[in-house]
């Protein structure tokens, strides 16, 4: 045995060495989303005996209006979100310049990205609270009357996503601020000496050296749109009336909070949520693959 | 004359990028100066700024009320012990991936980093489940093995494209002076992969250190970790808000601290090393 392991250890250890990490994930992560799927075709509270009802959820998905809410609000999450991409590359060229006491002042930046969702839900919660919040106070003062944003079902959703955006814009900032430090300067000194500037230097010089940048950018803040769930629990938990639920929080309600423990709908939720992911991860890791093939 | 222009030019500029990183830090700086006032004052309208009475006894108050000690030390076992238990899997996983590269390495590792986009949710019953079922909900060792697994794409992917700025030559060499595969990894390759390691483990500890979904959803008071404690708080009956900056800026001040002193090593984890 000793000496088998001697002699072919080389050849052995990099399928050994990917073995745990492999098992781990395959127990615990490629199971439990095929688990998922299998779920979602029972009716089953968690503990008694699971019904096979065959597509059944799916059906009663189709129909429910909770379900189009969260899909609205997801689809909204989405498109908003993707403002923080321009919004982020507009500060950082902006800020991308010799300015007194620049390793603190990227920090300023660096900061809303590294603390908690949960953290920046509680502030913002704060800053909307009818009476003394400031952004209520904002509000009041240039329209002459408060909202409680967060009680309004028309407004919360943008509430809580203006939270979001906050972090976000800080993330895209960071993220086109490294990937400035690349860009080369002696094409931007011969686009200049071309006569290029202002938007025709930006389109055509610096943004297809960022394009790594904008890529990573792209990603996570489709999938961080996607993916929602802290800020809204935090905020509101789906409130009110239900109206501010995205999807992956109507599902964690069906599923396991006070509202009932209906763990096949829940999936089945999951399943949908999963199935619009996919179509962006897959289109996401093809161009990675591509890329990485490519070098 | 064209020098004075572009130092006033320059002052001008240093102003507004000030003001811009000041309002994008001033929530947080907000949340630091409530956590000092006394209750009425942090609902105060208008809103005092500075001229407030400053106290300590919101800190002491939480401290007192809520056991923050408790949450606090939930909050390191499980941020530091997924970390490890993460690095002590994924360390050689990436040895194999970066120096012994088969033809399907790299669609392994996209596909690894593929579910780390996917939603938490979309496994949420199926892990539920199994936790329960082996009597680990509510436990630090059952949040651990989550966030280790949640994170665990990051880790390899993060070591790898540390690995492969080292030449496999040097690990070449030592193999040629004889070293066995143990010592190669031990005392070539983690030397010097030690800041390739050391920025994937502070990542990993800010990242597990944030994680709400897991930590609220799996816990219940055992193994609550700071996000559940914050949490716990912000159903606010009565004039809490003073107590809750304290207890919020008791959760981010160790994180804003390691992000001060590690802010590089970060943005190449938060860009996944694609942007360096």
């Amino acid at each position: 045995m000793s000496a088998y392991w001697k002699a072919n250890q080389r050849r052995l250890a990099p399928w050994l060495f990917l073995a745990p990490g492999l098992i781990m994930f395959a127990v615990y992560v490629i199971a439990p989303i095929f688990q998922s799927m299998w779920i979602s075709f029972y009716d089953w509270d968690g503990l008694g005996e699971a019904k096979w009802i065959g597509t059944a959820n799916y059906a009663e998905l189709a129909g429910d209006p909770n379900m189009v809410t969260s899909f609205k609000n997801n689809i909204i999450w989405l498109a908003l979100y993707m403002l923080s991409v321009p919004a982020g590359l507009l500060i950082a060229i902006f800020l991308n310049q010799t300015v007194r006491g620049i390793r603190l002042y990227k920090s300023l930046f660096f900061f809303p990205f590294v603390i908690s969702q949960v953290v920046v839900g509680l502030i913002f919660s704060w800053f909307y609270a009818p009476g003394f919040g400031l952004l209520y106070k904002v509000i009041e003062f240039f329209t002459g009357t408060g909202v409680a944003i967060l009680a309004d079902p028309d407004l919360v959703t943008y509430g809580i996503i203006a939270a979001g955006l906050w972090p976000q814009i800080a993330y895209v900032m960071i993220l086109y601020l490294t990937g400035l430090n690349n860009v080369a300067p002696d094409q931007v000194e011969a686009a200049r000496l071309d006569g290029a500037k202002g938007w025709r230097m930006l389109w055509y010089v610096i943004l297809p050296q960022l394009r790594p940048a904008t890529f990573i950018a792209v990603v996570v803040t489709v999938i961080g749109a996607l993916r929602s769930f802290d800020l809204v629990s935090i905020m509101t938990s789906g409130g009110p009336f239900g109206s501010s639920r995205v999807l992956s929080y109507y599902m964690y309600e069906t599923a396991l909070s006070e509202y009932g423990y209906r763990m096949g709908y829940g999936a089945a939720i999951a399943v949908v949520l999963f199935g619009i992911m996919m179509v962006f991860i897959s289109g996401f890791i093809w161009k990675m693959w591509r890329d990485e093939t490519e070098r | 004359m064209a020098r004075a222009v572009s130092t006033r030019r320059k002052s001008f500029n240093t102003a507004a990028a000030w003001s811009v990183a000041m309002l994008l830090f001033f929530p947080i700086l907000w949340t630091i100066l409530t956590s000092f006032k006394p209750e009425p004052q942090a609902v105060a309208s208008p809103p005092v700024f500075l001229g407030f009475d400053w106290t300590w006894q919101n800190y002491i108050d939480v401290n007192q009320q809520r056991d923050y000690l408790r949450f606090f030390l939930n909050s390191v076992i499980i941020a530091v012990g997924s970390t490890l238990l993460g690095l002590v899997i994924a360390i050689p996983a990436a040895w194999s991936m970066a120096f012994v590269p088969g033809r399907r390495t790299k669609d392994l590792l996209m596909w690894m980093l593929s579910t780390k986009m996917m939603p938490a949710v979309g496994v949420l019953v199926p892990i539920y489940l199994i936790f329960k079922t082996l009597g680990l909900l509510d436990s630090r060792t059952g949040l651990v093995i989550v966030l280790t697994l949640m994170n665990l794409p990051i880790i390899v992917w993060m070591l790898y494209t540390y690995f492969k700025e080292i030449p496999g030559e040097i690990l070449e060499a030592a193999r040629m002076d004889g070293a066995g595969l143990k010592d190669e990894i031990l005392y070539v390759l983690t030397p010097m992969a030690v800041p390739g390691i050391a920025s994937t483990l502070l990542l990993n500890i800010i990242l597990a250190w944030n994680e709400a979904f897991w930590t609220i959803n799996l816990t219940v008071t055992d193994a609550a970790p700071l996000t559940k404690f914050i949490t716990s708080f912000s159903s606010p009956q009565g004039l809490f808000y003073a107590k809750l900056s304290a207890a919020s800026t008791m959760a981010i001040a160790p994180i804003l601290i390691l992000g001060w002193f590690s802010q590089k090593q970060l943005v190449r984890g938060l860009t996944f090393g694609a942007v360096k």
